[in-house]
């Protein structure tokens, strides 16, 4: 899929598009003989054809999922680790204490109970990220979000040091990943964005709704390719409380005792795997090196995949 | 009597003047409202159909049609659009030709003259309108625009000043002075105006033309603030209150005498407005307990709130974790904007409880009902909540506690707008929070009291109904009207010698700005000229070729027809000869046999006769 000179084709889709537009407007032109007009007409069509194919080899895709899935973990340097270790203390931070980071972008209250499970199995809850999605609680929570000392190194550090991560945001799920990190991504818009590279991760989907007819979509409507062509048709419903504690719960059993997949999550990851292979020509799905037909070994949470599959 | 020609954009501003205009017909004088554009999209166009149906005074109809409306030039410029080759109908020195390129000037200056001023310092956070208003220039222009605002106050002046030049150099619309000329008003009004690049300014420069008074009438309390400047200014301006007084003279150059202030008349029917049932049918109808007090939601426009579900559900969550279980038990009434009603699919209810979306999604808002049901849910509300809408004013004038929360997400459309520092300001009647805790501690204070206090009356009064709290403001307007109608006409004003004589080299820019309005990249000009003489030479070449063929094809098919006739004559007559001869000699033959038959006989009785003598 990657291109050699993708600028190149980028420059070359451009050309094209200008130039069916050009034939268009002279194919416009009512003083032409009919004929003429058809052959610019046709003409134009074959240019808007070739503008899309080279659009396509121009896409760069953001990573290499199998690059990833085999690279080493980032570390920070040596003073910034130390230095991540003391504004981590000067927070609160007992060190040696299993934490769990979280950063939630919307809602913050459909973590109550994944708090008060991650409590009772000996977390300390660190929040990070931005803190507009409300106030956090819970006994073993630590809002270091809203705190003044809060600092892009202590963020990674917090990150890189705890147990898991929950988040919303694409960014620290990719974050995780290079540090290998378990991360837990919740309310993800579509499955080719989030699906975890590494073993250790679990994405949930948040549902999508068609705006014109309020009918919410299926899971695997979600891997059609009439999702992506018109993704501004969809709003999303976040991902209920229940749903993010079954998933935090299989978050915390594969950090305690190992990753395993069920049934229903293998053939939730072959059927990303072969929808990206189908789907190659989206620009989107290119993008997000869905269409190698390798997708990642993470998963989509347990019960989420039972409901889709 | 007095005739007046209200030119709308669309009739939609109907509903803002609808009691208005009833008033002036009743009055005795004649008004026929003319929309450039046509709108069904929220029932508009029922609107202004009642309207013509309930005043007989009162006609409505549209106003001619541009060679090239704002929305085309728009659409003409459009890069993402695939299908958006204009056809060349016109040779660019017709007429039509003409009149094109000097309306796509026209647009072009209104455009960047529009976006010029959102670089004034007053418009430091309103960073959202400079993006709408940049989104409409052609891309040629946005570098330079944005090169020369940062210049500073004089190299702006100094810009808006070159363009408000090429303005005037303009020549007026000859089918727009016709229109006008022949419905021949006392006074011509105008609205809005000031949308980005709007074309009614033609319809001011045609008044004075004629010598006819004109006024803009401003129809709502963002017009000024938010969207673009009056370029040529009419004789009057009607606005509801100080506040747009203001706006009018000190951000559009409107001389301070010609400013009426009349008031909000489309917020009478609200004054005068009594709940259609009681509170418990009510809430049992849009699905909330009716035990408890509820809070209505109000939702806000497209532009203010794009994506205004999420926050609704965070704001939700907020109220029910309230410390104070009495905010905590509140009732949620959810109202959508009608004009983005469609996102609130995707809201979810269930999962709060004693919450309700109503009216459904798709309601038709000009249904008779739909206003009444939205002053029912206003009226039993207990306080009213929003970003920044027009409904925050009319639970103002009904009285109710209104809220706000600035949301960094919506901060485009609080900090970045003008008309929301009325709300929340000094005589604001918007309690507005830093964040969803402090909103929430002020909804613990609506308690039993449902009242919007002295800050909300006050906000009334000044903005609403500022020549009294009791005097309602249609009726004012349509005063101001007749009084301007009344008015002497005001001399007719050509244009002067030194914009007429810079009308040829403004031409030249006219081309250039029509061109330029298709936002190609510039290498497309460059190759234009080759690929049209291309096409050109391509299509003489095929014209003469067909030519060629054609006069081929039929001196062979002339050939062949002569020969086809020569062979079909001789090969006639040859058959006519051969019939004649084959004629000639069956008959020879047949004469031969005769006599053949004739000396057998003659032979028979010789010989018979020979035999019987012998015998």
């Amino acid at each position: 899929m990657s291109a050699k000179y993708p600028r190149l084709h980028v420059l070359a889709a451009s050309f094209w598009r200008e130039w069916h537009r050009e034939l268009r407007r002279q194919a416009g032109d009512e003083r032409l003989p009919y004929q003429i007009r058809v052959r610019l007409r046709h003409a134009a069509d074959r240019a808007l054809r070739r503008s899309a194919v080279e659009e396509q080899r121009g896409v760069v895709p953001r990573w290499n999922r199998r690059a990833l899935a085999d690279a080493a973990p980032t570390r920070l340097s040596a003073d910034d680790e130390q230095r991540g270790r003391r504004l981590a203390m000067e927070c609160g931070i007992v060190p040696g204490q299993p934490i769990v980071t979280v950063e939630i972008g919307q809602r913050a209250d459909r973590l109550s109970d994944a708090i008060e499970r991650l409590s009772a199995e000996g977390f300390r809850i660190v929040r990070i990220g931005n803190p507009v999605a409300g106030p956090l609680r819970g006994r073993d929570v630590l809002d270091v979000a809203s705190d003044p000392r809060r600092t892009p190194v202590l963020d990674l550090y917090l990150l890189l040091t705890s147990a898991f991560v929950v988040c919303s945001s694409a960014e620290l799920q990719q974050a995780a990943l290079i540090g290998h990190t378990p991360s837990l991504r919740i309310d993800a818009h579509d499955a080719f964005t989030a699906y975890p590279v590494r073993r250790d991760g679990i994405f949930t989907l948040a549902t999508a709704v068609d705006l014109d007819t309020g009918r919410p979509l299926a899971i695997q409507e979600l891997l059609t390719e009439r999702y992506f062509r018109n993704s501004r048709n969809y709003g999303y419903r976040a991902t209920s409380a229940a749903e993010i504690t079954a998933a935090v719960g299989e978050m915390v059993e594969g950090v305690r005792t190992g990753w395993r997949e069920s049934d229903a999550q293998r053939r939730f990851r072959q059927a990303v795997a072969d929808a990206g292979v189908a789907m190659g020509h989206v620009r989107h799905v290119a993008e997000w090196d869905g269409a190698s037909g390798f997708i990642g070994d993470g998963r989509l949470a347990r019960v989420q995949a039972e409901r889709a599959l | 009597m007095s005739r007046i020609l209200f030119v709308m954009l669309h009739p939609g501003f109907v509903r803002y003047y609808d009691d208005a205009l009833q008033a002036l017909a009743a009055a005795g004088h004649d008004v026929h409202v003319a929309f450039e554009v046509s709108r069904t999209k929220l029932g508009e166009d029922v609107t202004a159909r009642r309207l013509a149906e309930r005043s007989p005074g009162v006609t409505c109809g549209s106003t001619p049609e541009r060679p090239e409306s704002v929305r085309e030039f728009l659409a003409r410029g459009d890069r993402e659009a695939i299908r958006s080759g204009a056809p060349l109908a016109s040779s660019p020195w017709s007429r039509e030709g003409r009149e094109e390129a000097w309306e796509s000037l026209a647009t072009t200056v209104r455009l960047l003259v529009d976006y010029l001023r959102f670089f004034d310092p007053v418009f430091a956070y309103a960073a959202a309108l400079r993006a709408r208003a940049e989104k409409r220039v052609p891309q040629v222009y946005r570098r330079w625009i944005r090169l020369v605002a940062r210049g500073g106050a004089a190299a702006r002046t100094a810009l808006a000043g070159a363009l408000s030049a090429v303005e005037y150099t303009i020549p007026p619309n000859r089918t727009l002075e016709a229109f006008v000329r022949e419905h021949n008003p006392d006074l011509l009004l105008v609205t809005p105006l000031v949308e980005l690049g709007s074309q009614q300014v033609d319809y001011i420069k045609c008044a004075r033309q004629l010598g006819i008074r004109s006024a803009l009438c401003v129809a709502s309390w963002d017009n000024l603030t938010s969207k673009g400047l009056i370029r040529v200014i009419p004789e009057h301006v009607v606005v509801w209150n100080e506040a747009q007084k203001r706006e009018a003279v000190e951000l559009h150059g409107v001389a301070p005498g010609r400013v009426a202030v009349t008031g909000a008349q489309l917020f009478d029917p609200w004054f005068e407005a009594r709940p259609s049932r009681s509170r418990e049918d009510f809430c049992r109808t849009v699905g909330l307990d009716p035990g408890r007090p509820f809070l209505l939601y109000v939702g806000s426009s497209v532009f203010i709130a794009p994506d205004e579900v999420p926050f609704a559900d965070e704001w939700l969550a907020a109220v029910r974790a309230s410390a104070d279980p009495a905010v905590a038990r509140l009732g949620v009434l959810i109202r959508p904007h009608p004009a983005n009603a469609r996102q609130w699919q995707a809201f979810d209810a269930s999962g709060f409880g004693n919450v309700a979306l109503w009216p459904p999604i798709g309601t038709d808002p000009t249904a008779p009902d739909f206003r009444r049901d939205y002053f029912d849910s206003l009226y039993y509300s207990a306080g009213v909540v929003g970003i920044n809408t027009s409904a925050q004013i009319e639970a103002g004038i009904v009285g109710r506690p209104v809220f706000t929360v600035r949301a960094p997400q919506f901060a485009h459309a609080q900090e970045g707008t003008l008309h929301f520092q009325y709300l929340v300001g000094g005589t604001g009647l918007v309690r507005a929070a830093a964040s969803l805790d402090e909103h929430v501690r002020q909804l613990a204070e609506i308690g039993g009291g449902t009242s919007a206090g002295a800050a909300g009356g006050e906000f009334v009064r000044w903005f609403v109904r500022p020549q009294g709290i009791d005097v309602p403001a249609a009726p004012v307007f349509a005063r101001a009207i007749e009084a301007l109608a009344r008015l002497p006409r005001p001399a007719p004003r050509d244009a002067a010698w030194r914009w007429t004589a810079l009308r040829p080299l403004a031409f030249v820019l006219a081309r250039v700005a029509r061109a330029l309005a298709e936002d190609r990249p510039l290498w497309v000009y460059a190759i234009r000229p080759f690929v049209t003489a291309a096409v050109r030479t391509w299509a003489l070449a095929f014209r003469i070729h067909e030519a060629w063929h054609r006069s081929v094809t039929s001196g062979l098919r002339r050939t062949g027809r002569r020969v086809y006739c020569v062979w079909y004559e001789s090969s006639r007559e040859a058959r006519k000869r051969m019939r004649r001869a084959t004629r000639k000699v069956a008959a020879a033959i047949r004469t031969a046999g005769v006599a053949a038959k004739r000396l057998a006989r003659r032979a028979e009785g010789a010989i018979g006769r020979v035999v019987g003598r012998q015998l």
